[in-house]
C-alpha cells in the first residue's frame, strides 16, 4: 500500500485494514506482537499507546518538578538522587517541565488517548476515518518525544529558554549556551504539532462524518463535542506559531533578524505568535478535560447533564472567544496599552461560558443519587480545584491587577490550579471510568479513593502557598532566593510547597499499583459496569477490532437517566424504543 | 482491490474559460502596477488578487459546490488571520508612541 | 432524517460514513487546507505588518524579477487548469486523458521550480541573500515555504498518477488537485506582495 493511501476513506474499515490487524478480531490472542501492539491501525491500540506514552512523560515531568522544588526548599544542598543544580540546569528543568506537561502529557493523554479511544466508540464508528494517518500521528509524536528527551544529553544541555521560548533568549546561542538544546526543542515541538494536526484532522472528520445512523450532532456525547471543538481550536491557532517557529529557527541557524530589533525585526512579534496559539492551547487542554467530567457526572448522579444544549453553545462560545484573549499574557511586555484594555475585557468575557459549563456541572449534581466512586471523586475534584484556577484568572486577566502579580508565584499557582484539574484530575477520572472498557477489568476502588484524597490534599498543599508567595512579590523562575534578602521570611511557604510535591508524588504510588495490578487481578468488568448510556458501553470490554458487530442505530441523546415512568433508571442511546435495558 | 467512492454528480464549469479570465486578471494586475497613485494601485492589485483566488477556490477547488460547513472552514481560517492582523497591528506597525 | 428512516439506512454503509453528505476524503483535505491557510496566512500577515512598518521596502521589492514572477504565475495557473481537467477526465472515465493532463501539471510545476531557482541565483549574485535585511529574509522565507509545498505537491501528483495508471483510487485525483490549487492560490497572493510595488 502506498503512502498516499492514508487519505483513503474506507467504506468498510475491517476490510480495508491490513490482514494482520484483522486477524485479531473477536478473539483475545494477539496475532503477531509487533502488528498488534506497535504498528496497529486500530484506534483503541493507538489510544493506549498515546495514553501510556503520555503517562511515562508525566513521570519524567513530575520528577523534573520534584528536583526544582527540592532545590528551592534547600538551595544550599545538592538534590538527593540528582546532585547539584546549577543555574543553567535549573532553567532547563523549568523549560522541560513546562514543555513536557503541556505538549507531551496533556495533549497525548487527553486528545491522543481519550479522544482516540472514545470518538469512534461514542459515535458508533468502526474506527477513525483515516486509521493509517492515526498510526502516523502516534509515531510522529513518539519521534518528537525521543528528540525532546534526547536534548537533555546533547552538549550544552536541554533548552533553558522557557516553555514559551521567547527570543532573544531562544534566538541567540550567546544568551543561553544551549547550542543544540534550543534547535532540538523547536524540532520536537514542531513535530508534536504535526502529529496533532494529523490527529486533529482525523478527529474532526470522524466526529462529523462517521456518526451512526440516527445520531444527530445534538445526540453527540459532550466528550465528542469537546474533542471536536478542541481540535478545531488547535487547527486554527497553531498555524501562526508554526510560521513563527520557522522564523525563530531561521533567526537561530541562518542569522536572519525577524525578532532582532537591531535588524529591523521585533521580539514582540514572536510573543504575539506564541500566545495566539498558546492561549487557545489552554482550551485545547481544558475542553477535553471538561468532556470527561461531563460524561462521568450524569452516570454517578443518575441524572441527565444539566442544560446539554447550553453547554454545547457555551463550549462553542469558549472556542471562539479563546482566539481573542491571547495578549493578556503580555501585559508587562510593552504592548500597546490600548490593547491591554481590550484584551482585559475579552478575558473577563471568556469566563462567562466557562462558568456556565461549571454551573451546569454543579446543577447536574443537584438532588442526584450520587455515588462517590473514584471516578466521580476525581470528576467532582476537577470542578472544585478548577474553581481556584478560574477565579484567580480574573485577577490575572485584568491588566491593572495583573501588573502587580505578573511574573510572581501567584501566576505559577494560578496556572497550576487551572491546568492540573483538566490534565490530572480529568485524566484520573477518565482512567477510573474507562479502564474497564479499555482493559476489561475494574480498578480497585479503595486504592482509587486513597489516590484521590492524597492527590486532592497535596495539590492544595503544593500550590495554595504559592498564592501567598506571589502576593508578597516572590518572582517566579527565581533560581536562588538567597540573593533577595526580603524573600528570606517567605521560606516556610516554599518549604510547604516542596513537602506538598513530595506528598503528591507519593500519592501516585497507589495509582501505579492499581493500574498495573488490576490488569491481572482486577474484577472482570463486563459490558456496562456503570449502567451508562453512551455507545461505548454497548460493546464488549475491551471491544473487538471494528468495535461494533453491526451498525448501531441511535434513538436518543446520551444522558437520559432516571426519566419518569421508566423501568430502569437509564436508557442506552442505541436501545430501540419500547425496550428496557 | 481498493474501493472507490463514486463521485457525486456535479456540474463541471468551463475550466478553460475561467483560465482565460485568470490570464486577463494577471495582465491587469501587471498594468495596475504602473498607476501613478500608489495606494490606489495597491488596493486594486489586492482586489484583483482576491478575485483571482476566489475564481480558483470556487471553480477549480469546487468550493462553490460543497456544503456550507466546508465553506465555513475557509471563512474561519481567514477570520483567524484577520484577528491576528488586528491584534498585532498596533504593536508591529507601531501606531502608539512610534 | 427521522429515526425510522435512520433505522432503514443502518444497513447501507454509505450513509454511515457520510453523515454530512461530503466524502470523508474531501472533508479531510479541506480541514488540512484550513490548517495550511493559517500557517501561510500567519507568515503573510507578519510580512504585511512589517511592510506597513517599513514603507521603504517598496523600493527593495523593485529588485525582485517581476517578469519571472509574472511568468511563474502564468505557469502555476496553467498547471492548475491541467489539474482540474485531469479531474474532469477522471469523472468522464477517461483515465488516459487524466494521466496526460497530470503530466502537464507535473511539467509546469517543474518549470515553476526551475524559474524560481534561476531567480534565487540571480538575486544572490546581486548580493541579496536571506540575511541582507528583513525584506529579503521574508522574501526567501515566503517563497521558500511555497516552493517546498510545490515540491511536495509534485510528489503527491506523481504518486496519484501511478494509482491512476493502476486504475485504483482515482478519486484522489480530485483530492490532490484541491491541494495543488491551494498552492496556486497562495502564489496568487505572494506575487503582488513580493513583486509588484511602487
Amino acid at each position: 500500500m502506498s503512502e498516499a493511501n492514508i487519505l483513503d476513506p474506507p467504506l468498510d474499515p475491517p476490510q480495508a485494514a491490513p490482514p494482520t490487524a484483522h486477524a485479531g478480531a473477536h478473539d483475545d490472542a494477539p496475532h503477531g506482537f509487533w502488528s498488534t501492539y506497535f504498528f496497529s491501525t486500530d484506534h483503541k491500540h493507538i489510544a493506549k499507546q498515546y495514553l501510556l506514552t503520555g503517562l511515562c512523560m508525566a513521570v519524567i515531568g513530575g520528577l523534573l518538578a520534584h528536583v526544582m522544588r527540592m532545590h528551592l526548599a534547600f538551595p544550599d544542598r545538592a538534590v538527593p538522587g540528582f546532585g547539584e543544580v546549577p543555574a543553567g540546569t535549573y532553567n532547563a528543568l523549568i523549560t522541560m517541565h513546562g514543555t513536557i506537561m503541556i505538549f507531551f502529557v496533556a495533549m497525548p493523554v487527553l486528545l491522543g488517548g481519550f479522544g482516540n479511544f472514545l470518538i469512534p466508540l461514542m459515535i458508533g464508528a468502526r474506527d477513525m476515518a483515516f486509521p493509517r494517518l492515526n498510526m502516523m500521528s502516534y509515531w510522529t509524536f513518539l519521534v518528537s518525544c525521543v528528540i525532546l528527551i534526547g536534548s537533555f544529553f546533547v552538549p550544552g544541555g536541554a533548552s533553558p529558554a522557557g516553555w514559551t521560548a521567547y527570543p532573544p533568549l531562544s534566538a541567540n546561542v550567546a544568551y543561553s549556551g544551549a547550542a543544540w538544546g534550543v534547535p532540538l526543542w523547536i524540532a520536537a515541538v514542531a513535530l508534536e504539532f504535526v502529529a496533532f494536526l494529523m490527529g486533529g484532522i482525523n478527529f474532526i472528520t470522524t466526529a462529523i462524518n462517521l456518526r451512526a445512523p440516527g445520531m444527530k450532532m445534538f445526540d453527540l456525547p459532550m466528550m465528542v463535542w469537546m474533542q471536536l471543538v478542541a481540535s478545531v481550536i488547535f487547527l486554527f491557532s497553531v498555524g501562526p506559531l508554526v510560521a513563527g517557529a520557522v522564523l525563530l529557527l531561521l533567526d537561530r541557524v541562518a542569522g536572519t533578524g525577524f525578532y532582532n530589533p537591531g535588524a529591523g525585526g521585533d521580539p514582540l512579534l514572536y510573543q504575539h505568535l506564541f500566545w495566539f496559539f498558546g492561549h487557545p492551547e489552554v482550551y485545547v487542554i481544558l475542553l477535553p478535560g471538561l468532556g470527561i467530567v461531563a460524561e462521568i457526572l450524569p452516570v454517578f448522579a443518575r441524572k441527565p447533564l444539566f442544560g446539554y444544549r447550553m453547554v454545547v453553545y457555551a463550549t462553542l462560545a469558549t472556542g471562539v472567544l479563546s482566539f481573542i484573549v491571547w495578549a493578556h499574557h503580555q501585559f508587562v511586555s510593552g504592548i500597546d496599552p490600548r490593547l491591554a484594555s481590550a484584551f482585559s475585557i475579552t478575558t473577563i468575557l471568556i469566563s462567562v461560558p466557562v462558568a456556565i459549563t461549571m454551573f451546569a456541572f454543579v446543577a447536574t449534581l443537584w438532588k442526584g443519587a450520587i455515588e462517590l466512586k473514584a471516578a466521580m471523586l476525581f470528576a467532582i475534584g476537577m470542578v472544585g480545584v478548577f474553581f481556584w484556577g478560574g477565579v484567580t484568572g480574573i485577577i490575572n486577566g485584568s491588566a491593572a491587577a495583573d501588573i502587580y502579580v505578573h511574573d510572581t508565584y501567584f501566576v505559577v499557582a494560578h496556572f497550576h490550579y487551572a491546568l492540573i484539574p483538566p490534565v490530572f484530575f480529568s485524566l484520573f477520572a477518565g482512567i477510573y471510568y474507562w479502564y474497564p472498557k479499555m482493559f476489561g477489568r475494574r480498578l480497585n476502588e479503595t486504592l482509587g479513593k486513597i489516590h484521590f484524597w492524597g492527590t486532592f490534599l497535596f495539590v492544595n498543599v503544593t500550590f495554595m502557598p504559592m498564592f501567598g508567595l506571589g502576593l508578597r512579590g516572590y518572582p517566579r523562575r527565581t533560581y536562588d532566593p538567597r540573593v533577595f534578602a526580603h524573600l528570606g521570611d517567605l521560606h516556610p511557604l516554599q518549604l510547604a510547597a516542596t513537602l506538598g510535591t513530595i506528598g503528591l508524588l507519593l500519592s501516585q504510588i497507589p495509582f501505579v499499583i492499581n493500574f498495573f495490578g488490576s490488569l491481572k487481578w482486577g474484577a472482570v468488568a463486563g459490558k456496562n459496569p456503570w449502567r451508562a448510556n453512551t455507545l461505548e458501553w454497548s460493546v464488549p470490554s475491551p471491544p473487538g477490532h471494528g468495535n461494533f458487530d453491526g451498525t448501531p442505530v441511535v434513538y436518543r441523546g446520551p444522558y437520559e437517566y432516571s426519566l419518569p415512568g421508566g423501568d430502569a433508571d437509564w436508557l442506552p442511546q442505541d436501545l430501540a424504543p419500547g425496550r428496557t435495558p | 482491490m481498493t474501493h472507490t467512492i463514486p463521485a457525486p454528480e456535479r456540474r463541471h464549469p468551463n475550466y478553460v474559460a475561467i483560465w482565460g479570465v485568470l490570464m486577463g486578471a494577471l495582465i491587469l494586475s501587471l498594468l495596475l502596477a504602473y498607476l501613478r497613485h500608489a495606494q490606489l494601485a495597491a488596493l486594486l492589485i489586492w482586489l484583483v488578487a482576491i478575485v483571482k483566488a476566489s475564481l480558483v477556490i470556487s471553480f477549480y477547488m469546487h468550493l462553490k459546490f460543497e456544503p456550507a460547513h466546508v465553506v465555513a472552514i475557509v471563512i474561519a481560517g481567514v477570520l483567524a488571520l484577520a484577528i491576528l492582523f488586528l491584534g498585532l497591528f498596533p504593536d508591529i506597525v507601531r501606531v502608539y508612541g512610534g | 432524517m427521522s429515526r425510522a428512516a435512520a433505522h432503514a439506512a443502518a444497513t447501507r454503509r454509505d450513509d454511515v460514513i457520510r453523515s454530512t453528505g461530503i466524502s470523508t476524503g474531501r472533508l479531510a483535505i479541506w480541514w488540512f487546507l484550513g490548517s495550511e491557510i493559517v500557517i501561510f496566512g500567519g507568515l503573510i500577515v507578519c510580512y504585511v505588518l512589517f511592510r506597513l512598518r517599513h514603507p521603504e521596502w517598496g523600493a527593495l521589492a523593485r529588485h525582485t524579477v517581476t517578469p519571472a514572477g509574472a511568468f511563474n504565475t502564468l505557469v502555476l495557473l496553467t498547471s492548475s487548469l491541467f489539474m482540474v481537467l485531469a479531474h474532469a477526465a477522471v469523472e468522464h472515465g477517461d483515465l488516459k486523458r487524466a494521466s496526460r493532463h497530470m503530466l502537464g501539471t507535473i511539467a509546469l510545476g517543474g518549470v515553476f521550480l526551475g524559474v524560481k531557482a534561476f531567480e534565487y541565483g540571480h538575486e544572490m549574485s546581486m548580493g541579496f541573500t536571506p540575511v541582507s535585511g528583513l525584506f529579503w529574509s521574508f522574501y526567501y522565507a515566503l517563497t521558500g515555504l511555497h516552493a517546498l509545498h510545490v515540491t511536495g505537491g509534485l510528489f503527491a501528483i506523481l504518486a496519484v498518477r501511478q494509482m491512476v495508471a493502476r486504475r485504483s483510487d482515482t478519486h484522489r485525483v480530485e483530492l490532490v488537485g484541491i491541494y495543488w490549487h491551494f498552492v496556486d492560490v497562495v502564489w496568487i497572493f505572494l506575487f503582488p506582495l513580493l513583486y509588484l510595488s511602487n
